[in-house]
């Protein structure tokens, strides 16, 4: 006697199982009212990392555009409004000291 | 991108209804190996269907990187029938559905009560030699792949069907008859 023989034949047996036939049917019903329920199979954080790549260009942009904007400023401020030499309030002028008498030593 | 992955995306993207063309063409993998494990019909099914059902709501997490999507779908299978085999009692269980078997022709009926033992020492089995050996000899999945679904070394998966098929061939050997001409007359019967 082969005793291998009734273990294949039970095997063959095991593998030869199928659904039936309204299986698959059964499954999507199943899964319909799942997706009712529950709404879109994306969750929300997987929503949030594919935003989030989306956004870097306009970030970077935008930090850009402030830079510029700043040194814009800065180019109008230097070119149209140039720092006075002497002060102008209440009409005082500050007087240029000639160097001898800036002599601070003591004697 | 293969054709699993190309369905997944349609599914991710909206298309609940593309979830047929994975649940047709996996149904009868993730069915056999739960029906190798747990013998009661209407539990085979119950769970198939929350196999398919737990992969769906779950497929955002689904890394291709990982392993392939049957990979997966088994992983879920084999998780939910060890928590379905550890819950129910195997006594209760077992004896009705031998009552309730679907009735054999007469070709395999000298065979049924083979094949009783053998289902018998089946269910005996600890669950992780039971998983391995289903795995391995009746869905006949890659030792590779029934490592990664187990989450054990592949040295591991091989020890225990390599246990799994002694206890099971014991069962044969308690079954030979005294007669072993009556034996050769039976198989020949079923082969006919």
């Amino acid at each position: 006697m082969n005793q291998n023989e009734p273990f294949e034949m039970w095997l063959a047996a095991k593998r030869a199982a199928s659904p039936p036939e309204a299986f698959a049917q059964q499954v999507m019903s199943a899964v319909e009212q799942v997706s009712k329920s529950r709404g879109s199979v994306v969750k929300p954080v997987e929503r949030r990392r594919a935003f989030l790549p989306r956004c870097v260009p306009y970030v970077i942009a935008s930090a850009a555009a402030v830079v510029c904007a700043v040194r814009a400023y800065s180019l109008i401020h230097v070119l149209i409004e140039p720092t006075p030499e002497y002060s102008v309030v209440a009409g005082e002028t500050i007087e240029e000291v000639p160097n001898d008498d800036r002599d601070v030593s003591r004697s | 991108m293969n054709d699993d992955e190309q369905i997944i995306a349609r599914v991710l993207s909206g298309d609940a209804d593309a979830y047929r063309c994975l649940v047709e063409k996996h149904e009868r993998s993730v069915f056999g190996f739960v029906k190798g494990l747990v013998r009661n019909e209407s539990d085979v099914e119950d769970l198939a269907q929350e196999v398919f059902v737990a992969a769906f709501t779950h497929l955002a997490s689904f890394d291709v990187r990982r392993a392939k999507f049957s990979t997966w779908l088994l992983t879920i299978a084999h998780n939910r029938c060890c928590n379905h085999l550890k819950r129910r009692s195997l006594a209760t269980t077992e004896m009705g559905d031998m009552a309730s078997g679907v009735p054999q022709p007469d070709t395999v009926a000298s065979n049924r009560e083979t094949w009783s033992r053998l289902d018998d020492a089946l269910d005996r089995l600890p669950i992780e030699q039971r998983t391995a050996f289903v795995l391995a000899e009746v869905q006949e999945v890659p030792l590779a792949e029934i490592a990664v679904i187990e989450g054990i070394p592949l040295g591991t998966v091989k020890s225990r069907i390599s246990r799994a098929k002694e206890r099971l061939r014991e069962t044969l050997k308690d079954l030979e008859p005294a007669d072993p001409a009556q034996t050769g007359s039976q198989l020949s019967r079923s082969h006919s």
